[in-house]
């Protein structure tokens, strides 16, 4: 039984990518682009309506987009990864559910017509650190590069870095706590 | 093969509205309720999971309500617009994901009983300006009037007006840069 479970989830949860590493599922469902950009490490869970989506092609432009996912990681349903340059999420982190990375900008020059026909444009990658915690409805907006054990928290918009060992929260995502070594607690800032 | 796939996209993502240009489609699954008071301009595309209500009858209550959308509208996947009056999206717009509008606001008397059964109250009609971009996860509030060419941040709540040009973020939405038009830049405020 168990054995017709595993064939069953191998053969609608593991889309073919650049490379899925074992026992690595996306649910269904879910709509990868151009799933040869798109590197997931093994033990990683993806949940449902889940878009994955790096940008290949827009307006005659070509960009070379990679979104990596590390080893054990978990994203939750409904989020959103939208990428043109690097999107990389290291081990062992946990995303909540409707949490969106996005590296892209619209073109917004009021002065060259329709919105859709402009340029995109990279304002730099995003790399969230190992085992970061991001909580359910994040934003996290581009050129944003969180360390390790960050714990973001519930709808929080972020906009600019944080380094290793924070707790931020808010729309734009403030400083609230540090992790202190000695104590071994978080101590507010 | 191109003429095949037309015609199959037509009979799929062109739902029977008060009024639909040519060239526009709304994907499914989608949910539109009193389609005739729903009137889309040309050249629009509405994604997947949408949900466009206008209510006629709340109780013994009954409204005239009416979405418009400009020519060129881009609206993203999961947008929610709920209306009593009138919600008007300019030519050129762009919507982002999740974008959630709504120009009601449900009876919060403490005396009046069950919520769902006091009365819906309009706060006023909803105008977002031509090629204004409203970025991901925003929500706009009853009575809001965007002006042109603004530029909404991710995850905003608008609550009040701005003006043509003005660049806000934030929950409650602020202010954040105009655009000037001799320096051709945005310059914050």
């Amino acid at each position: 039984m168990r054995l017709l479970k595993n064939i069953v989830k191998n053969f609608l949860y593991r889309p073919r990518l650049a490379f899925l590493g074992e026992n690595s599922f996306i649910l269904l469902p879910r709509w990868v682009h151009n799933p040869l950009n798109i590197v997931i490490g093994s033990n990683t869970k993806v949940g449902r309506f889940s878009v994955l989506h790096p940008i290949m092609m827009y307006k005659n432009h070509r960009y070379n987009s990679k979104i990596e996912i590390g080893d054990d990681v978990y994203i939750g349903g409904y989020n959103q990864i939208h990428c043109m340059e690097s999107i990389i999420i290291e081990n062992g982190c946990v995303l909540s559910e409707h949490v969106y990375i996005s590296d892209i900008a619209h073109g917004l020059n009021p002065e060259s017509g329709l919105i859709m026909e402009q340029d995109l444009e990279c304002k730099g990658p995003v790399r969230i650190g190992a085992f970061t915690f991001i909580g359910y409805g994040v934003s996290i907006l581009p050129s944003v590069t969180l360390g390790r054990h960050c714990v973001v928290g519930t709808r929080s918009v972020v906009t600019h870095s944080f380094p290793d060992y924070s707790m931020i929260a808010g729309s734009q995502a403030k400083l609230l706590k540090r992790y202190c070594f000695e104590t071994k607690k978080w101590i507010r800032v | 093969m191109n003429y095949i796939k037309n015609i199959i996209k037509a009979i799929l993502f062109r739902p029977k509205l008060g009024k639909l240009g040519e060239g526009s489609y709304i994907y499914f699954p989608r949910q539109i309720v009193n389609k005739k008071l729903i009137k889309i301009g040309r050249n629009c595309r509405i994604g997947k999971f949408s949900v466009f209500e206008a209510i006629t009858k709340n109780g013994a209550q009954r409204f005239t309500p009416e979405i418009r959308l400009g020519d060129d509208v881009y609206v993203g996947r999961y947008c929610q617009i709920y209306c009593i009056d009138l919600i008007h999206i300019g030519d050129g717009c762009v919507l982002s994901e999740y974008v959630y509008l709504s120009d009601s606001a449900h009876g919060f008397d403490p005396y009046g009983g069950l919520i769902m059964q006091q009365e819906l109250e309009s706060k006023g009609p909803i105008y977002i300006g031509k090629n204004t971009f409203v970025g991901y996860g925003v929500s706009i509030m009853p009575g809001v009037t965007l002006g042109e060419n603004c530029i909404v941040g991710t995850r905003s709540v608008v609550t009040k007006s701005f003006p043509d040009f003005s660049m806000i973020a934030g929950s409650p939405a602020r202010i954040i840069k105009r655009y000037c038009k001799e320096s051709k830049a945005w310059i914050a405020v």
